[in-house]
């Protein structure tokens, strides 16, 4: 599991109110990868990355961030 | 490809049909290396169940690579196209087959002059294919195991917190 890299997903799903389904039909990807994203067990590459902040309207910087340790 | 289903769907289903059938090649691989340590009517058997195995690998893994030849050529999807979780998975048991082979062989070589010398060398080949083969397989379905993490979450806490 990845512990260096933090993301947001589940918040802004939360906000936008849409599933792992939808989120992963959305960017051209399965529920797994986005489930395993959210957990920390993939890392996204940055297309992945970009694509899940484009969808939510946000800068990738608001959705992934470095763990400061 | 499913009429419902996506072409990450279809990609993450065509990987684990191939990880699928590489254990069964793997296992025929291991009836081939245990037909020279058996008797002949064994032999017989194992070489039939080794038919059976390939044959069934095929039709495991064909329809799903023909399926993918055709995408390819049709523009529909590239190289690396599209990723994922899987493809990661994929990637990183090919890797780990691959280092892990050379180890074999280097434990190999000198059995394989001291202690198994009456042995033929496509003892050798068949237990080689057949190990790195299946550590590819076995290295797939561990990482790609279902987590408990893993579960469909409509609406959930900040993660990473």
């Amino acid at each position: 599991m990845s512990s260096a890299l933090k993301n947001r997903i589940r918040v802004y799903r939360a906000e936008h109110r849409i599933s792992q389904t939808e989120l992963a039909e959305l960017i051209g990807v399965t529920r797994k990868t986005i489930s395993t994203i959210e957990v920390g067990r993939f890392v996204p590459s940055t297309v992945i990355a970009l694509k899940i902040a484009r969808q939510f309207g946000v800068p990738v910087e608001d959705i992934f961030s470095l763990d400061p340790d | 490809m499913k009429n419902t289903e996506s072409m990450a769907q279809f990609a993450d289903r065509f990987l684990l049909r191939t990880a699928i059938g590489v254990l069964l090649i793997a296992f025929a691989y291991a009836a081939g290396a245990a037909m020279y340590l058996v008797g002949d009517e064994i032999a017989d058997y194992l070489d039939k169940f080794q038919l059976l195995l390939a044959v069934a690998s095929v039709f495991i893994i064909l329809p799903g690579f023909i399926k993918y030849a055709r995408l390819r050529a049709a523009g529909r999807c590239r190289a690396g196209e599209p990723e994922g979780f899987v493809a990661e998975v994929f990637n990183k048991a090919c890797v780990k087959a691959f280092s892990l082979t050379f180890v074999f062989l280097i434990f190999l070589e000198p059995l394989s002059k001291k202690y198994l010398t009456e042995l033929p060398t496509n003892f050798f080949i068949n237990l080689i294919l057949c190990l790195s083969l299946g550590v590819f397989s076995l290295t797939f379905f561990l990482l790609n195991r279902d987590d408990e993490d893993d579960l469909e979450d409509e609406f959930g806490s900040e993660s990473g917190t």
